[in-house]
């Protein structure tokens, strides 16, 4: 039946196009240069070792590859986790974004080379593991012209770790701690939302993360695997578990496991889904798998009966 | 003596007149020649012989005109061109890299496309036929998304030279679920980053 009113449906049109292709050669390179705080046989992101409320300053180096004036924008964004379970480097509140001062922009003239100076802090406190983020280097684009379609855009980034001692990182034991477990509605979908946070000022790598819902009959009625997962130092990790439709009201069981090579962290916890909690996704489902449009049915049976009749009473009319 | 027992002799001969021969330049003496090869970055600094570097990420791509439709669909890029991401590392510190992708829902002026998934899969990466290095990984599917994932990844010791990754038009899919899709033009921005982290 659904397929029969797609059928129907199908004469109105939507558009992903595009106008111009072009290829997309970026016009720049970044290059670090390393302070002396810089720890030794690290050349490819920096790791600054300095003592409580010292500093430090550095440069990265920019070189625009192109015959045109360019314009590169700097950032420093934190670490943070993502749904993926991927470290990402994002715009967020964090200790490192205020201890970290980045040369906002520098505009390049054709093959010009220059560089972005960094001003590095650390916390007045003495801390263990490490504060991580990124510097983040894009291509000022004028928003206004868009294309249409898919674009395609770049950027580098290089990390930045800042510690007081790294050679007490390997002595500190990963943790993770529970956050909570609830219902949501994401892209019109169901699902279940699960938490959990790295207590640790270190990368935590090799997670393998299992996660299964059940009634409270036990029967399991949905699951998620994340294998190679990765935490970012002192972040918490938000993902989600997808329904194949919405949960009646009522009591269900959350099992998380969690386990790097070493480590194994087992919660169970209690998920109450109200009446309203899916009111979303249940009005989107209605909506999309809705009720047969009877008369559009209708329409068409009368259309199919009423051309020939009108066909064949034109020719009597004519003959 | 067997032939193969000489052979071999001679073999550890010239191995160890080797060594003696770098330990003899060690000490700076006459009538040696040291043979040494230190490999430096390219030029000064911010050369960008010496970089990590993208030469090229793919060109912009588009779906076309398609009908609305109350069941899910699958789009292609129809437009026959293979694309291409090619990163270069002459860095020489075999660290590793990362590529990875993230872009927000497509969406129209009024609004998004909620639940339609771009979903990109890489073909296969080559690098000229005389690198050594290891070639850096691919991942499968990834329907991307505001959060970051890796699509192409170099562990410590792969991926140094220039590495190109390609992507078959039937690579580049998006998939729209009914209901969401109205007249409208929609369209979105991957940002492709190479990333050196920890």
């Amino acid at each position: 039946m659904k397929y029969c009113y797609a059928v129907i449906v199908s004469v109105f049109m939507f558009v992903v196009y595009s106008d111009t292709t072009y290829a997309n050669e970026p016009s720049f390179t970044v290059t670090p240069l390393f302070p002396e705080e810089q720890i030794d046989g690290n050349e490819s992101y920096y790791e600054l070792q300095l003592d409580p409320t010292e500093s430090t300053e550095f440069e990265v180096v920019l070189h625009n590859l192109s015959s045109k004036e360019v314009t590169v924008n700097a950032s420093l964004f934190p670490a943070v986790t993502n749904e993926h379970f991927v470290i990402d480097y994002i715009e967020a509140e964090s200790e490192i974004a205020d201890l970290i001062d980045v040369e906002p922009s520098v505009t390049l003239g054709p093959h010009e080379v220059k560089t972005i100076d960094v001003a590095v802090q650390v916390p007045d406190q003495a801390f263990d593991g490490f504060l991580l983020g990124g510097l983040y280097f894009e291509e000022a684009y004028d928003e206004n012209i868009t294309n249409g379609g898919i674009s395609n855009e770049y950027a580098y980034l290089i990390g930045l770790q800042l510690t007081n001692d790294h050679e007490q990182h390997g002595a500190i034991e990963p943790e993770l701690s529970f956050i909570n477990v609830e219902p949501i509605t994401y892209e019109n979908r169901p699902r279940i939302n699960v938490s959990f946070q790295n207590d640790t000022a270190i990368i935590i790598d090799d997670l393998t993360v299992v996660t299964e819902i059940f009634t409270d009959e036990g029967e399991r009625i949905a699951s998620h695997e994340k294998v190679d997962g990765r935490m970012a130092p002192s972040s918490a990790v938000t993902y989600g578990v997808e329904l194949s439709e919405v949960l009646k009201p009522g009591t269900y069981t959350a099992n998380v496991t969690a386990t790097n090579d070493v480590d194994e962290w087992v919660w169970e916890e209690e998920l109450t889904i109200e009446e309203e909690d899916f009111a979303e996704a249940e009005m989107i489902e209605e909506e999309s798998t809705g009720p047969f449009p009877y008369w559009m049915m209708i329409m068409m049976v009368v259309a199919i009966l009423f051309v020939p009749i009108a066909f064949i009473s034109g020719r009597r009319g004519r003959s | 003596m067997s032939k193969k027992l000489w052979l071999s002799l001679v073999g550890i001969g010239v191995i160890s007149s080797g060594f003696i021969v770098s330990d003899v330049g060690a000490e700076g003496r006459e009538g040696t020649t040291e043979v040494q090869v230190n490999f430096v970055r390219d030029g000064d600094p911010g050369d960008p012989d010496g970089a990590l570097r993208f030469e090229q990420v793919i060109e912009d791509f588009s779906f076309g005109e398609q009908s609305i439709s109350s069941s899910s669909q699958t789009y292609t890029v129809t437009d026959g061109i293979e694309r291409f991401v090619e990163v270069t590392d002459n860095r020489g510190t075999g660290a590793g890299w990362d590529v990875q992708v993230r872009a927000p829902q497509l969406a129209s002026e009024n609004a998004e496309l909620t639940g339609a998934e771009l979903l990109l899969t890489p073909s296969s990466i080559s690098s000229d036929s005389s690198n050594v290095s290891n070639p850096p990984s691919l991942s499968g599917t990834i329907r991307v998304t505001d959060a970051a994932q890796s699509i192409i990844s170099a562990e410590v010791n792969e991926g140094l030279g220039t590495w190109e990754t390609n992507f078959l038009p039937t690579n580049l899919e998006l998939v729209v679920p009914p209901g969401t899709a109205r007249v409208d033009d929609y369209s979105t921005t991957i940002t492709w980053m190479l990333l050196s982290t920890p």
